[in-house]
């Protein structure tokens, strides 16, 4: 009966809390996003980099963001899980990494006119932070190379 | 000591190259944080204390691999690539790689 | 270590540049607009569903499967247990307790006899008894240093009796190696909702347990009731397992036996009924 209630509590105030802080990210990454909409991240390496322009640098940027999932997601991926089909407990998890790591990548680097090259690798961490063998947190890295014209 | 993942230094020549270089680190987490990971783990969100766990463990890596490209004579290492792996229950592998060149 | 194409000469040779025009997504196609609150529900739902059908056809062949086995096959059953039960007799207490039992039998009908029932005191510090597949009931030291008179052990051999009666050793065996399979089929993967689905089957589980009791309380105080006309081992056995029990009320909801207050409150309703 205990184990029922503590159950209950967790999904519920993992619901509320998690729903809240989810919003919240998701609100700073579009803000963010709309702010460094100037600077271009591309996949690219060849024919982005304006040859016309003297370069002053290019470095190593790199971002990387750890996430990790509610319990109330948890108990519904493990039923998706039952039935099979569409995992949409995760989808948002991996969206919050990946996104907020390339805003990382960007943010971290010294100011630069375009990134290129920019890859994006996803990794389940640490199993003993979540017990149960499922996918509790996602760290999503992001790296490339920011390149900076010299202002002539 | 230049980084970068493209297949040179923009602005720069590279003169020669001296083959691949490589670091790595396995780290492990503490208790200390896993025991807040799993509180964090109930609401979801953010493990800043893996995040940076993580972040540091690329910096040595990182570092590993430049240092054996100035042994090799080299000063920059161009074309890098991450990977990241769970080998055991709560410790990551994170490995780099790339090549190392001698630009001007 | 291939050799390195000399980029630097090549990107002189082509100079071009693709523009960059800023542009938002405004639509995030990776994630799938749901209520996830909703689909909890529904996937809940459709799992207690499952849950019961998958309930409902183990009660219903269990009972169906219990009476037609042979008691033969039975003792062959029972002798699996042997290990587990049988360590230490107290022969002294065997030999007190088997002689209530046989006075006991006298009052049964000829179907019951046939089981060959027989008991055995275990030393051991529990406070319980449990009937065997085979016709052996397990008595342990434990609960005849809380029971005084030869009442009351004859309200505990008359329990357990009824259960072989009912026959709900077998059923509750065959439950138990039904639910044994299908959490060694399902919990393959040990996630949070197999183990919620087990622990909701358990307290189903429980609910049937506290029936099968009760039906064995009363078949009990009849038998006591029509061979010696009197029924206080009943009323004074249950207030000693009351007065050892001091979980709550909420517990038991989820235990195998009914509150021991709920005991005496049916026993001497029936008494009283008898009088």
């Amino acid at each position: 009966m205990e184990q029922l209630i503590l159950f209950v509590v967790l999904v519920v105030s993992g619901y509320m809390v998690g729903t809240f802080l989810e919003k919240r990210h998701y609100r700073s990454i579009e803000k963010r996003e709309t702010d460094l909409i100037r600077l271009p991240v591309v996949t690219l390496e060849e024919d982005v980099i304006d040859e016309t322009k003297k370069i002053r640098y290019a470095v190593l940027a790199k971002g990387n963001a750890v996430i990790s999932i509610d319990y109330f997601k948890r108990f519904l991926s493990s039923l998706q899980n039952i039935f099979g089909g569409n995992v949409t407990a995760y989808q948002t998890l991996v969206d919050r990494a990946r996104r907020e790591a390339v805003l990382r990548m960007i943010e971290q680097a010294p100011p630069s006119d375009i990134i290129t090259n920019a890859r994006i690798e996803t990794s389940a961490i640490g199993q003993s932070a979540n017990r149960r063998k499922s996918v509790g947190s996602v760290e999503a890295f992001a790296y490339g190379t920011a390149v900076k014209y010299k202002d002539d | 000591m230049f980084i970068t993942n493209v297949q040179s230094v923009p602005g720069k020549t590279i003169v020669d190259h001296f083959g691949l270089v490589s670091g790595s680190t396995v780290r492990a987490k503490h208790i200390g944080r896993d025991i807040m990971a799993s509180f964090k783990n109930i609401v979801g969100g953010e493990l800043k204390g893996y995040s940076e766990l993580l972040d540091e463990a690329r910096k040595q890596a990182t570092e590993r691999m430049t240092d054996q490209a100035k042994s090799l004579g080299a000063n920059a290492v161009i074309n890098v690539r991450y990977s990241t792996s769970s080998v055991a229950q709560g410790a990551s592998e994170i490995y780099v790689y790339g090549t190392a060149v001698r630009v001007e | 270590m291939a050799v390195l194409r000399p980029l630097h000469t090549e990107l002189l040779l082509n100079i071009k540049m693709i523009k960059f025009t800023p542009k938002t997504v405004t639509e995030n196609l990776n994630i799938v607009k749901t209520s996830p609150l909703k689909q909890c529900f529904i996937l809940l739902a459709g799992l207690l569903a499952i849950i019961f059908v998958f309930y409902f056809l183990l009660g219903l062949s269990v009972s169906w499967i219990a009476p037609h086995i042979s008691p033969a096959f039975e003792k062959k059953i029972g002798r699996l247990f042997e290990d587990r039960f049988y360590q230490n007799e107290n022969m002294d207490e065997s030999k007190r307790l088997r002689a209530i039992l046989n006075n006991l039998l006298k009052g049964v009908d000829e179907e019951t006899k046939a089981f060959g029932i027989e008991v055995r005191v275990e030393n051991n510090p529990m406070i319980n008894a449990v009937a065997l597949p085979g016709g052996t009931i397990v008595v342990f030291s434990g609960l005849l240093k809380e029971i005084k008179s030869d009442n009351e052990a004859a309200f505990v051999l008359a329990h357990e009796i009824g259960h072989f009666k009912n026959r709900d050793h077998l059923k509750g065996l065959g439950r138990g190696l039904v639910l044994l399979t299908a959490s060694v089929f399902l919990t393959g993967n040990d996630s949070i909702a197999t183990n919620f689905i087990f622990s909701q089957i358990g307290n189903l589980e429980m609910k049937f347990s506290r029936k099968q009791e009760k039906e064995a309380d009363l078949f009990a105080l009849h038998l006591i009731y029509d061979m010696t006309g009197q029924a206080d081992g009943a009323a004074s056995f249950m207030k000693v397992i009351a007065s050892q029990d001091k979980r709550s009320n909420l517990s038991y909801y989820f235990a195998s036996h009914p509150h021991p207050e709920t005991r005496m409150e049916y026993i001497n309703e029936e008494i009283a009924g008898l009088r």
